[in-house]
């Protein structure tokens, strides 16, 4: 046997988030959708009535992240807000207070999907900033599922992204 | 009746916690002493958000016994060498 070769991914089944040094991992409440999309800087060359060439390197990714609930947790990883927990059960409360003018940290994004046998994909972003949100609704009838949006650059050291295919499904790292 | 202290790591996720009267944040690295009763109350607390620190894996953090200004391991070799002494019933 080998690694699935098309992959059939299937669904969301977890996603990651860790801190830029990874010392903290939180995992993404009801992950309901990630998706990124590579972004070129393209340019084309034209002449004698035609396109006779076209340039294009990869920029960075962006991403978009989509869970069903809260998570503070979480949020503090996306925005590098303090999360202060005060209280002993059942009286336990959470408080993130968000404040005009501060700066967002970046942090890596880890998603992970099913594929149709044993196998499974992970995206592994490496190094990501939130450029948009999170947009939070609460609405009559319905979860909040918050949505955030970033870009992914390259760290440096492993790049933008991985894919990468495991034929026996494995978990997300831990860093 | 002398009160020990023991190290206490909060291992949750938030970036401060507080149960009065004690705060574990990065200022503290996390870890807190408090008393023996305090320690157990923490340790099984739903959600698993501390644990007990290991004094081997922390030197730097020592523990003391009220109203004496050694630390808790002097004072145990101390016992270790000094004799037993046996309990009088009466």
């Amino acid at each position: 046997m080998s690694a699935p070769n098309p992959v059939l991914p299937f669904g969301l089944s977890d996603i990651k988030l860790t801190n830029i040094a990874g010392t903290t991992q939180v995992d993404m409440p009801a992950a309901r959708r990630l998706m990124f999309k590579e972004r070129y800087l393209a340019g084309e060359a034209e002449g004698d009535d035609g396109l006779v060439a076209v340039g294009a390197t990869l920029l960075a990714a962006d991403f978009e992240l989509e869970v069903s609930g809260i998570s503070l947790e979480a949020m503090a990883i996306l925005t590098g807000r303090t999360l202060i927990t005060t209280g002993s059960t059942p009286n336990e409360v959470k408080t993130m207070t968000a404040s005009a003018g501060e700066r967002l940290p970046y942090f890596k994004v880890y998603g992970k999907s099913l594929g149709e046998g044993d196998d499974d994909v992970h995206v592994l972003l490496f190094k990501c900033k939130l450029t948009e949100g999170p947009e939070n609704t609460l609405q009559y009838g319905e979860f909040s599922k918050p949505t955030v949006k970033g870009v992914a650059v390259d760290d440096g050291t492993n790049g933008v992204f991985d894919v990468v295919i495991n034929e026996t499904a494995d978990d997300l790292p831990s860093s | 009746m002398a009160k020990i202290l023991i190290g206490v790591r909060y291992i949750g996720l938030s970036t401060v916690r507080i149960i009065q009267p004690y705060v574990w944040n990065e200022e503290n690295k996390y870890v807190q002493d408090v008393p023996l009763e305090k320690a157990a109350e923490l340790v099984t607390y739903p959600g698993q958000q501390f644990e007990l620190v290991d004094q081997a894996e922390m030197p730097e953090i020592v523990s003391f016994v009220e109203g004496d200004s050694r630390p808790v391991e002097e004072l145990k070799k101390k016992r270790r060498k000094s004799p037993s002494k046996k309990r009088s019933s009466k």
